[in-house]
């Protein structure tokens, strides 16, 4: 038997990321250290924009551009003959548990953080003889952790002992929506999307200059596809309400497990195991229900309420059913947008001002757990650009953490 | 020449990748696995193997002893053997080889007279895996693992099940810690862990003649004490049936396992399951440490295609101890036997 590499579990050293005072996407509250979550919350439809995240991630009654075909594809009919919009995220999140962090393996002080920025939707919209059409492609998920590493070195030594843990993920989803009038006041969507993804998990354990590595290296290639619906109804001139269905969809997956022991020569030992299998995450059914309402000629007002069947998500793992106690939940988002015009080199622009709020309960009974997020932003829109900004700030409560979560958007778009 | 050769070594790896089974441990069980095969023996051989739940680890999965022999639904006065194996998570060869030695007895109880005696003259008790929660911590999380997955607060966790048991638990820091981040941690109090307290309750309601805790690595056969490096009292006899099992596994693939008292040949264990079951019967109880013999030779990780070798090697040994625990054993007698039996009536 082996004994203990005295000190191991005491001690945490962190590759690349620094600790953040606060993060973007809330993390999951890893009841079970599930290496699936997403590191944004798992209620991570529908993706909003920068527009939609300002005034609380409401999305489902309010379009202001083409990522509105994600969010109700019944929305389309109200966009301009041509939108083409991008949008760009950073994103920090804190966590405490995951992987061999805090599981017991390798022990924090307190919360980790980690921050990603990037392209996360690129997407355009057009009106055709009565028909509203959409096409983009949005980052529906991210799996990374912050890397976690303990070395050990000695003076007067070569001797060193590395372990190391990563993980790196995402998941994009490809969309294509129609929209259509059906009438004055009512509109009706529907979207098919593909879902496309990765995950690598890799644990790292090696000692130099003579000993054994380790290592134990776990891919997940995803793919899926499920259908989106809308409606949206004009209650009067001013107020919009609207409902959502996201189908349920088994999102498959191609997994693979190598775990290889070598030691250096002379011994040469070299020992593997490699396997592979293909499974399925019955992802939920998810409804929801927005408002709008321009209760002034410079303000309207939001809300959305998500429900996500969780209490259905069922996870297959090299042909186990994994434990998942998971329960459905509500999430509810709040907005305010402000307009104002100004003029910027002669031409009239607006300047929309957003806030809001979301509450976002999490999936997991034990512990349960709900984010508690404050947005902001703003936009100008001259001619035929529209730049949006958002915000979200925000901190989970349940699980003892306190994890705090950040995420910071700009969308450029361009509208004919 | 070649291109022969390519072909060859292809239809090998595919050969070999169809002689495993795809589960995340190739070869190796899992927990859900495990509980399949062990019920699927039960279910083909209803008259001599039966599958007794004897308890819930800390996550709920179900702990199993499988019984073999003959009448197996009564108990009788007859001597009875226990295997036990995986206290520590990563030695996934310490659940193979219990395991197959229950699904050898099984299978050959009706072809091998030698088989059928052991079956029909005692009972042998099987405790594959112990620690159900920490395998799976092994396949999903950290292959490293050792310890149960109790939740000791601040990040660490896990108790070592084999420094929990009740003899001489406890008695000073070098056979175990009392550090909850220690891979050696000895629990809260001794029995703390529903896992010990399974064993422990299903030990106390027999009478077993012979014990052997199967794990890996070392390639060597300990008995008590481990607490201390002083001799017990008996450990000449102690020491003699390790020799022979050593000469026997031997005999099989040539790979010696050398022998001797646990806490003087190894290194001091306090809290463990043979020390316990060695102090309260005074029975032969072991502790074999499988194969390899070092942590440069592969340490816990052993090859799947060697599982079976292995368990070859180490089937004489058990067999030894059975024959032992039968020539041995002193029936109770009817109104002892049944007395035990009423007080320890729920199995």
């Amino acid at each position: 038997m082996k004994r203990e590499r005295a000190g191991k579990v005491f001690c945490l050293l962190f590759g690349f990321l620094a600790l953040l005072p606060s993060s973007v996407s809330a993390q999951l509250i890893l009841g079970q250290y599930q290496a699936e979550a997403p590191l944004r919350t798992w209620n991570s439809f529908p993706y909003t924009a920068a527009a939609a995240l300002g005034r609380g991630g409401t999305a489902f009654a309010l379009a202001s551009d083409a990522s509105a075909a994600v969010s109700n594809p019944a929305l389309l009919a109200g966009l301009p003959k041509f939108q083409f919009h991008m949008n760009g995220s950073y994103q920090a999140a804190e966590l405490f548990k995951y992987g061999l962090v805090n599981t017991g393996v390798l022990r924090s002080d307190g919360n980790i953080g980690l921050s990603l920025a990037g392209l996360d939707f690129a997407g355009l919209a057009f009106r055709l003889e009565g028909w509203s059409f959409a096409l983009n492609v949005s980052q529906a998920e991210l799996f990374d952790r912050p890397e976690a590493a303990y070395e050990e070195t000695y003076s007067n030594s070569t001797y060193t002992y590395l372990l190391r843990f990563t993980q790196t993920g995402w998941l994009r989803t490809f969309n294509f929506s129609v929209g259509h009038r059906l009438g004055p006041r009512l509109s009706l969507g529907i979207g098919l999307n593909y879902v496309l993804g990765r995950l690598d998990r890799e644990t790292l354990e090696r000692e130099t200059p003579v000993g054994y590595t380790l290592l134990d290296t776990k891919s997940q290639d995803f793919s899926g596809y499920y259908i989106q619906g809308g409606l949206l109804f004009e209650i009067s001139d001013a107020f919009k309400t609207a409902a959502v269905v996201r189908a349920p969809y088994a999102l498959k997956a191609k997994n693979s497990s190598t775990v290889r022991y070598t030691y250096t020569p002379p011994y040469n030992t070299d020992i593997g195991l490699t396997t592979s299998s293909k499974d399925t995450a019955d992802q939920p059914l998810i409804l929801g229900l927005g408002l709008s309402g321009r209760v002034l000629p410079e303000l309207t007002l939001s809300v959305d309420a998500t429900y996500f069947a969780w209490s259905k998500y069922a996870l297959d793992y090299f042909g186990e059913r994994q434990t998942r106690e998971f329960e459905d939940i509500v999430r509810i988002g709040v907005g305010a947008e402000y307009g104002t015009t100004t003029r910027i080199f002669g031409a009239n622009a607006r300047i929309p001002f957003r806030i809001g709020f979301v509450y976002d309960p999490q999936p997991m009974t034990d512990p349960r757990s709900a984010y508690a997020c404050f947005t902001f932003g703003n936009g100008i829109y001259w001619h035929r650009l529209r730049l949006d900004m958002g915000a979200l700030l925000g901190r989970e409560s349940g699980s003892g953490n306190r994890l705090a979560v950040k995420r910071f958007a700009v969308s450029l778009g361009f509208s004919l | 020449m070649k291109a022969q050769n390519t072909l060859l070594i292809v239809l090998t790896l595919l050969l070999s990748a169809a002689a495993y089974p795809q589960g995340i441990n190739g070869a190796y069980h899992s927990y859900l696995e495990l509980e399949a095969d062990i019920f699927a023996l039960q279910h083909k051989y209803p008259d001599i193997v039966k599958v007794f739940d004897i308890g819930d680890s800390l996550e709920k999965r179900n702990l199993y002893a499988i019984k073999i022999s003959d009448n197996v639904l009564v108990e009788e006065d007859e001597p009875e053997v226990l295997f036990l194996g995986c206290h520590h998570a990563r030695e996934w060869i310490s659940v193979e080889v219990p395991f197959l030695m229950g699904k050898y007895l099984a299978e050959h109880y009706a072809s091998d007279p030698a088989v059928r005696r052991f079956v029909d003259q005692s009972e042998i008790w099987i405790i594959p895996l112990v620690n159900p929660d920490g395998l799976e911590y092994t396949l999903h999380g950290y292959r490293l693992w050792r310890k149960n997955r109790r939740d000791n607060g601040g990040g660490d966790y896990g108790v070592d099940l084999n420094r929990n048991y009740g003899y001489k638990w406890g008695i000073d820091d070098l056979g175990s810690s009392p550090n909850p981040a220690s891979e050696v941690y000895r629990g809260s109090t001794p029995f703390s862990e529903p896992e010990t307290r399974a064993v422990r309750d299903l030990y106390l309601k027999k009478n077993f003649q012979a014990l052997i805790s199967f794990h890996s690595y070392s390639q060597v056969i300990l008995y008590p004490w481990g607490y201390t490096k002083q001799p017990p009292d008996g450990v000449m006899t102690l020491k003699e049936i390790a020799a022979e099992m050593s000469a026997r596994i031997q005999a099989v693939n040539g790979r010696l396992y050398e022998y001797g008292q646990s806490g003087d040949a190894l290194y001091l264990t306090n809290g463990d399951v043979t020390d316990w079951a060695f102090a309260i019967s005074g029975i032969p109880a072991y502790t074999i440490e499988l194969t390899p013999i070092d942590w440069a030779s592969g340490g816990f990780f052993n090859r799947q295609e060697d599982i079976d070798p292995i368990f070859e090697e180490n089937l004489p040994a058990m067999a030894y101890l059975i024959d032992l625990a039968i020539r041995d054993y002193r029936p109770l007698g009817p109104a002892v036997f049944d007395l035990k039996r009423r007080l320890f009536k729920k199995d």
